[in-house]
């Protein structure tokens, strides 16, 4: 404990009084997770009469749990006090997140200094009073490491805190008026004359306190050492993430006893007291990951976070799979995980594939409709030890050209050299990658994760290789003259052949113009005979065309595969292969007419299968036709929904919150056809977020012109006139007008616009505000408090892509913004505000 | 197994000896040094008198890729080096790996050091490597050896200051220098790429390597095909081997596919890469070539992969495209993913059509078109905009479309009649 003081007030700070803080915060965080939910129930209990609403929301912040595990050799009694005091600290800071709080304060560092130091400047007697309040303290606790000066700072962050948002703090605490002298600290608080109400308070509770089991309700000195904790996170940055994990522990255990909605009064509370920009971006997070936690695997997802860093280390440290696609990683895994963990030195069987050959029939069966292909291929490719010209393998996504390119290598043992240009994404680590496998070079831990070589220039690259080639083929060859009765580990034969994979990728490279011909050209650059290049691209060859010109490579074209190829394919490996294929004759072809990506095809038939043999209680029983046409009468209507479902495009913000098994729930629990719950929002957003978002959506949609005429105080759509007639000149107005709109998209608008609306929009939709249930309003206040807090709002917004932040207009300097939203998402959040959208929406 | 097999069955060793020189450039083109106009011996003379006589000289060969221009040089540069063992050290310089002058100044300096066994350092300034070259270049001029620049893609070179081809040659106009530098490019203007100070020190001789005539053609295929009678295959599947290959160069459809192929690409690379594919496409349990394997090579060396691209397509995807051409036809300026769904409804309100599918559908369908490249967007910056609403183009012109759906598999006859009209 008092080691840990000193090392936290060594760390130098601009302000004394910040540092010292730390010493508070330190032990605040004494106690496992366990005690701090007991004694969470028990003052929750001791609260609840006074303090129902707004502790209960603070409560679930979390923000009282800080369980910190490092601190163990603390006593366990001095938990309960900082636990009440951040119930308290709470409603004057809500926003302190669980986590992220913490780095959000740590933004707004400066706004709290300034506002710390100028209460410093004007009640410099406070001091003292706090001095002596911190010495009883001491006296009363079994906690030694407590400084004196801990508590004015505290004292002056309190301060600092309540004045700086001096709004929130009154609506937040009206509730506290019934302690009497708490309702003054809180009328002080506006002023910043916090102290002199609470100092005298706080020595009469503490005797009693004890710490332990107390049921005390939260006293204002508390809140002190609470609120230093916040200004510690700022301080210790590093220190803090270590707090977080824990708080997030915490978090978790307690956040199982509270409700959905308590979150959501949260978050509005969350957002409400944030003001500048930067912090709405963290806040952002936040809110994301709450949504997470709502979701229900709370604890799940907080593990896995916690988790994180060791699995990454741990993966880190195991050799990497090099021979893996796509379809062959999960056969691969076994072989290649026998590997010893520690510095291993590749040789040249790492060369090979390193597994037992495939037969050639095993190689055809592997690949249905592939056989003309890998014929080809190893024509191409020739008997032992001939030279060859460079091959373009080139066909669209999921037609096995990868695979099947490896496979032949697994088939043949040879030699091979595997890089891809997804995960060498620059020249560099491209050329490098080449080269580390080629002198047998293998990151880790011993070379600090280097390069064999470091090379960057194409030129450097050719020099380097030819070196390197030129070893490992004397290699090769000698292997060969040594053992002719080699094993059959030992690759065969004395060419090396380069694969370079998604060589589409090198053409939005920077400097793809040289490195796109110099790769074509690395075979009459290197003259090697022994030297095999092999290309596999997702584009034809026509799609590399420059101006510079190059030897083109032999193609070999792999298309896509037809629908008995297609029947094939996913016959392989079906256990209950008479059921499946009846299955196929129903889905198949449908689905053949939008697409043939295996890919696209397996994700949904694997969700229509299940479907399809749901009837069936014996998966067994010998399928007979009536039994086939009975089933088929069943899929034949999901098999529309479960299309448009499942071919959805992830791009569109709509779809992020979607998962496909909300969509098999969906077709499996009601009736095909019907869609009544589309008025359930998939995802979880706060009542002002939706406002926001259809307010966007408005002014993004509506004419700016006809904004007062639907937002007046007359309201709705009566103020539209439609006098118009339909003249030849006005249809084709109109005709242009949809043109354009269909052109142009959603239209921008600026900041000022979007706030507008939502003022309209929220003032004239209070009724659903109030069935959404009093704290709601007490927290917000009147429309005045809403304002800063939009702006978070529309910068999380804009994070999760629903509105995005345009350039700034030309003529006004503005940033100018525009909705991502469809129309049937926007209805959908209408609806679940019970806003009456299709009034306000212009319909030209 | 597999080697064993081919010990014992010539075919396979015929067929290792058959690639082996389709991709050995020397030995293709040493069937078309003898001739005394051939640019082989023109370009030997030079660089010997050159050498000889202790001069300066440059010079330029120019000709599409494939047609031999560096396999010559190679050849000629080899011979030299046979004849003045002592006398000539050669540089090789290629514009793609070398066109920053630091970087090719590093490499001459490498160069140099290799062959005549200095320490090179590789931190060594540009300002460093240049002073050595030169200083390089006056002492070979002194003990009389040439150094010989071959830059490859010479074109690279002219892009830029120029500062590399500046300083090399004007090293060159010094008295005690002994320099050749050949330049090889596929662009025949490449000297009016030069600048002026540079242009004015180079010797304006260019070589152009033109493709072969019918006749060295036919030489060149019994040549480089038939199998030597001197080797370790067994003499009498040698000669069948041969005699088979006679009667398959003197077919008149032989000829045609050749004809065929060079009207194409006439050079000599083409040529061998179709010769090449020809070669592997031997039946190794036949063991001789046929016609066939020339008809197939032929057939997979003459893709047209836009016509493939569009035949992978599905039937929704092909519906796309139609709508897109349909709005091309109406001169419609720019459109955009949602111009064409508005098409695609219309299609459907007019044909009722059975391939009606939902707008996500529809996108991803689009999505793909996108991927196989047959569409694209007309332009780069995203500006923020979601796929819909950027303006696209299509990559195909509306015959291949046409072209591509009447060879479609089951294309739906509605297609057929939209592209019409």
């Amino acid at each position: 404990m008092a080691d840990n003081e000193e090392g936290e007030e060594n760390v130098p700070r601009g302000n004394e009084w910040e540092v010292v803080s730390l010493t508070a915060s330190a032990y605040a965080a004494a106690p496992g997770p366990k005690e701090v939910e007991t004694k969470e129930n028990s003052t929750d209990d001791s609260y609840e009469p006074e303090v129902a609403e707004t502790s209960r929301a603070l409560f679930m912040s979390g923000h009282f749990v800080f369980p910190p595990s490092e601190h163990e050799n603390l006593p366990i009694e001095p938990l309960e006090p900082d636990d009440s005091i951040e119930h308290v600290g709470k409603d004057v800071v809500p926003e302190s997140g669980v986590d992220e709080g913490g780095r959000s304060r740590t933004k707004g560092e400066e706004d709290w200094t300034l506002k710390g130091l100028n209460v410093h400047d004007e009640f410099p007697g406070l001091q003292f009073f706090d001095k002596k309040h911190g010495t009883e303290f001491e006296e009363g606790t079994t906690l030694q490491g407590l400084d004196l000066i801990d508590k004015d700072q505290s004292l002056y962050s309190a301060a600092a805190f309540s004045s700086f948002h001096s709004e929130e703090a009154l609506g937040g605490s009206t509730t506290y008026g019934e302690d009497s002298i708490v309702s003054e600290l809180v009328e002080a608080s506006e002023q910043g004359i916090v102290f002199p109400a609470d100092i005298p308070q706080s020595p009469k509770t503490l005797p009693d306190a004890k710490y332990d089991g107390s049921n005390l309700p939260c006293e204002a000195w508390w809140k002190r050492r609470a609120v230093s904790l916040y200004t510690h996170a700022k301080d210790a940055n590093a220190f803090w993430s270590i707090f977080v994990a824990a708080a997030v522990m915490g978090l978790v255990i307690i956040g199982q006893h509270w409700q959905q909605e308590r979150w959501q009064a949260l978050q509005l509370k969350w957002q409400l007291s944030i003001n500048n920009e930067k912090t709405g971006r963290v806040l952002g997070s936040i809110s994301r990951l709450k949504d997470v936690i709502v979701g229900g695997h709370r604890r799940y997802s907080f593990w896995n976070a916690s988790l994180n860093a060791k699995l990454m280390a741990r993966e880190e440290s195991s050799p990497v799979t090099r021979r893996t696609t796509r379809s062959y990683s999960t056969s691969n895994n076994g072989v290649e995980s026998t590997k010893p963990t520690e510095f291993y030195k590749p040789t040249l069987l790492d060369l090979g594939f390193r597994q037992q050959p495939l037969s050639f029939e095993d190689l055809l069966s592997n690949f249905p409709g592939r056989r003309a292909q890998i014929l080809e291929l190893l024509r191409l490719l020739g008997p032992l030890n001939s030279p060859m010209f460079p091959i373009l393998v080139y066909g669209g996504p999921s037609t096995g050209k990868t695979s099947v390119t490896l496979q032949v290598f697994r088939h043949l043992n040879r030699p091979f050299v595997y890089s891809s240009c997804v995960t060498c994404y620059s020249p560099r680590i491209l050329f490098e990658s080449i080269l580390n496998q080629l002198l047998f070079h293998r990151k880790n831990s011993g070379n600090s994760y280097s390069s064999s070589k470091r090379c960057e220039k194409p030129s450097d690259f050719v020099n380097y290789l030819r070196e390197a080639l030129e070893s490992v083929i004397e290699n090769l060859k000698g292997n060969v003259g040594k053992s002719s009765s080699k094993s059959s580990e030992q690759p065969n034969g004395t060419m090396i052949y380069l694969v370079f994979d998604n060589l589409e990728r090198v053409r939005k490279w920077d400097k793809s113009s040289t490195i796109l011909p110099f790769l074509f050209n690395l075979s009459d650059i290197l003259k090697m005979p022994e030297v095999g290049i092999i290309f596999i691209s997702n584009t034809s060859p026509d799609t590399f065309y420059s101006n510079m010109g190059y030897m083109e490579p032999i193609t070999l074209y792999f298309p896509d595969y037809t629908e008995d190829d297609l029947r094939q394919i996913f016959m392989a490996n079906q256990s209950n292969r008479k059921l499946y294929s009846s299955f196929l004759d129903v889905v198949l072809r449908p689905f053949c007419r939008v697409t043939r990506r295996v890919d696209e095809l397996s994700a949904a038939f694997s969700l229509l299968f299940k479907m399809y043999s749901e009837p069936l209680s014996d998966k067994e029983a010998a399928l007979n036709e009536e039994m086939k046409r009975r089933l088929f009468s069943q899929l034949q209507p999901r098999i529309a929904p479960v299309l448009n479902e499942t071919f959805q495009v992830p791009s569109q913000p709509l779809l992020k919150a979607k998962s496909i098994q909300e969509a098999m729930k969906k077709c499996s629990s009601k009736m095909p056809g019907i869609h009544e719950d589309h008025d359930k929002m998939d995802f979880h957003m706060s009542t002002s977020a939706k406002y926001l978002l259809i307010s966007a959506f408005l002014a993004s949609k509506n004419p700016a012109t006809l904004d007062a005429s639907l937002f007046d105080s007359f309201g709705g759509s009566d103020g539209r006139k439609r006098k118009r007639k339909a003249s030849e000149k006005s249809r084709e107005q109109k005709e242009m007008a949809e043109q354009e709109l269909l052109m142009k998209g959603p239209g921008t608008f600026p900041l000022e616009r979007l706030l507008a609306i939502f003022q309209c929009i929220t003032s004239l939709a209070e009724d659903p505000f109030d069935e959404e249930g009093s704290h709601d309003l007490t927290i917000e206040g009147g429309s005045s408090g809403l304002m800063s807090d939009v702006l978070l709002q529309l910068s999380s917004l804009c994070n999760a892509n629903f509105i995005i932040k345009g350039g700034s207009c030309p003529l006004e300097g503005s940033t100018r913004y525009r909705t991502a939203v469809s129309e049937e998402l926007a209805l959908k959040v209408a609806r679940s505000l019970k806003f009456p959208l299709s009034k306000y929406l212009y319909r030209r | 197994m597999g080697k064993e097999k081919h010990n014992k069955n010539p075919s396979g060793k015929a067929l290792n000896l058959l690639r082996t020189r389709l991709t050995n450039p020397n030995f293709i083109f040493k069937t078309f040094s003898d001739s005394p106009d051939s640019n082989y011996s023109k370009l030997k003379f030079i660089i010997s008198s050159s050498v000889t006589e202790a001069c300066n000289n440059s010079i330029l060969l120019l000709g599409p890729r494939g047609s031999g221009k560096v396999a010559v040089l190679e050849l000629v540069l080899s011979d030299l080096l046979q004849q003045y063992p002592e006398v000539i050290s050669v540089i090789r310089l290629n514009g793609l790996l070398h066109s920053d002058d630091n970087c090719a100044i590093k490499e001459i300096a490498r160069q140099l050091c290799m062959e005549h066994q200095l320490l090179f350092s590789k931190v060594a300034s540009f300002d460093d490597n240049s002073q050595f070259v030169v200083a390089m270049l006056r002492e070979c001029g002194l003990a009389h050896k040439t150094i010989i620049f071959v830059l490859d893609e010479f074109d690279l070179f002219a892009q830029g200051k120029q500062r590399l081809l500046y300083s090399l040659l004007d090293a060159m106009q010094s008295v005690t220098s002994q320099a050749v530098v050949i330049g090889v490019s596929c662009r025949l203007d490449v000297d009016q790429l030069l600048e002026k100070r540079v242009r004015s020190r180079f010797s304006h001789r260019k070589l152009l390597f033109l493709p072969a005539s019918r006749e060295d053609t036919e030489r060149f295929l019994e040549h480089i095909l038939s199998l030597p009678m001197d080797s370790t295959l067994p003499q009498k599947y040698t000669v069948e081997f041969n005699e088979r290959l006679k009667n398959i160069l003197a077919d008149e459809r032989f000829k045609e596919v050749i004809n065929t192929c060079s009207s194409f690409n006439s050079t000599i690379g083409y040529l061998v890469k179709f010769l090449f594919q020809a070669v592997s496409y031997m039946d190794l349990d036949v063991g001789f070539l046929s016609l066939e394997n020339f008809k197939t090579a032929a057939s997979s060396i003459q893709r047209q992969p836009k016509l493939e691209c569009i035949r992978d397509c599905s039937v929704l995807e092909l519906y796309l495209l139609v709508c897109m051409k349909r709005l091309e036809v109406k001169e419609q300026t720019s459109y955009n993913f949602n111009s064409i769904m508005t098409e695609y409804k219309s299609i459907h309100a007019s044909f009722q059509t059975s391939d009606y599918y939902a707008r996500n559908v529809c996108l991803r369908a689009f999505e793909h078109l996108i991927l196989r490249e047959l569409i694209s967007f007309t332009d780069n910056k995203a500006n923020n905009q979601s796929v819909e609403y950027r303006s696209i183009k299509l990559l195909i012109s509306p015959v291949e479309l046409d072209q591509a759906l009447k060879s479609y598999r089951s294309c739906p006859a509605i297609l057929l009649k939209l592209m019409d009209r």
